[in-house]
């Protein structure tokens, strides 16, 4: 307390500052603005990164108006936040959630869909957000909820384009890189390397059997879109497990789905299923964790 | 939580990279002669294609492009038509970026009876092209219209329906 005052003291005298007082003392706390931190946050990169890819996604006769799709897609997500902000009596704030969403249904729906169907998926997909949730975390990831149900309805097309899977395939490796950047950034690699390699070994063994169109998957559009979700949806950071060994399980579980999904459901929406069904295993897990935490907790209480 | 190693890193990026070159490697040659066959078969309709335009051209050069174009439909309608097919079904795949397309074309009495579409595993709803196959039978040829907004399901669509007419004609 006396070092304090007579610093102040010597502050208000203007004299020289001590060495030992230089060292004690707290730097300046810089005030960043909200734009600044949301740009250094993993949510404000995986931004940078998506507007990045659908930019370079353009680079095809029809690209540019799969920009309008994604234009569409945020501004209804932005607003449709704030609608359910407003209306549960929440803090209004711009939603950078739905932004994201926005870049991803857009990015992903086929630029020939029509505006009506982007608005759907949309909706739906934040309405699953604000609906289908374990405490504030949603149990599964958004756009997935969205681009499946629209797609389970109106079979509505989806192209992946920025996954890059309509331009030429040298250009694969700025979604590598840009997937690499992120994953790496919110320590999701575990879960991408399992779910890749069991994707690539499946439809290895696959092609070795002769069964039809295991080649497909391996090739442009399929093999954008897998590395486009495991990126960037499978990789959700409240959707998917945290610890390591829990990673590598939940992207074994999502490519053995989607392998089965691709063999017998549906080539359109195999990827979407293979998430959910690890999003699924993912939120029972988490359950039976928290009981048997609880139940634990009043054991030991006795 | 620590994060993975960079010898990690790369272990496993190698490793899901090699995976991936035999996977591609082993179901290459089943998709290469089909790749090869839709080429020779576009190549085929497309020089014919121009040899027609050019002998409707040089019959009328003063008629306007359209009229061409008609011209040039009705001839390749009307060649076709006169070319024997066997009668049978025949079934053609056209395959591209963003998937393939596979089509049975029914031949009875030298004619193109029925288009069915057998499978469609490209990354738009097959209902995009739902039409087309009417129009083969109406046209009597693979020369459909280009679908707006679906242009590359459509040229898989003409492909795969002339691979199914070149089987016929063999």
């Amino acid at each position: 307390m006396e070092r304090l005052n007579s610093t102040i003291h010597r502050e208000i005298r203007n004299e020289p500052e001590t060495r030992m007082g230089r060292a004690n003392r707290v730097p300046k706390k810089q005030k960043k603005s909200s734009f600044q931190k949301f740009i250094k946050s993993p949510k404000g990169i995986v931004f940078i990164i998506l507007a990045l890819l659908s930019y370079a996604g353009t680079f095809y006769p029809t690209g540019l108006s799969g920009l309008k799709n994604i234009v569409l897609a945020m501004g209804t997500g932005v607003l449709l936040d704030y609608v359910v902000a407003y209306v549960m009596n929440r803090p209004l704030r711009f939603s950078d959630g739905a932004l994201i969403t926005g870049l991803i249904i857009g990015g992903v729906l086929s630029p020939a869909v029509s505006w009506y169907y982007v608005m759907f998926t949309t909706i739906v997909a934040l309405l699953s957000k604000h609906i289908l949730k374990d405490k504030r975390k949603p149990l599964f990831n958004p756009a997935a909820v969205g681009l499946f149900i629209s797609a389970t309805l109106f079979s509505t097309g989806e192209s992946w384009w920025s996954g890059l899977s309509m331009t030429p395939v040298w250009m694969t490796a700025i979604l590598l890189v840009g997937g690499f950047i992120i994953v790496n950034r919110i320590n999701k690699l575990p879960l991408v390397f399992s779910f890749l390699g069991t994707y690539m070994i499946l439809f290895l063994i696959l092609g070795i059997l002769n069964i039809s169109g295991a080649g497909d998957a391996l090739r442009s559009p399929y093999i954008n879109a897998a590395l486009f979700m495991s990126f960037f949806m499978l990789s959700d950071p409240p959707t998917s497990p945290a610890k390591y060994r829990e990673q590598v399980i939940f992207g074994f579980l999502a490519a053995l789905a989607s392998g089965a999904a691709y063999l017998y459901v549906s080539k359109l929406t195999y990827l979407l299923v293979g998430l959910f069904v690890a999003n699924s295993l993912k939120a029972l897990h988490s359950k039976l964790t928290q009981r048997n935490g609880i139940r634990r907790n009043a054991l030991h209480s006795r | 939580m620590s994060k993975i190693s960079p010898k990690w890193m790369a272990l496993c990026s190698a490793a899901i990279g090699l995976t991936y070159a035999a996977g591609y490697v082993v179901t290459e040659p089943k998709t290469a002669p089909v790749s090869a066959a839709t080429q020779q078969v576009q190549l085929k309709g497309s020089t014919s294609k121009n040899d027609q335009q050019s002998s409707s051209s040089s019959s009328s050069s003063q008629a306007s492009q359209s009229n061409t174009k008609k011209q040039a439909n009705q001839s390749s309608s009307s060649s076709q038509t006169q070319s024997i097919y066997k009668d049978g079904s025949y079934s053609g795949e056209g395959m591209n970026r963003i998937g393939s397309v596979a089509v049975s074309v029914t031949i009875q009495k030298g004619k193109i009876e029925r288009v069915q579409i057998t499978d469609c595993t490209t990354s738009y709803p097959e209902r995009l092209i739902d039409q087309l196959p009417q129009q083969v039978v109406s046209r009597q040829s693979s020369n459909v219209d280009n679908v707006s907004g679906a242009t590359e399901s459509t040229d898989n669509f003409k492909t795969a329906v002339m691979d199914a007419l070149s089987k016929a004609k063999a």
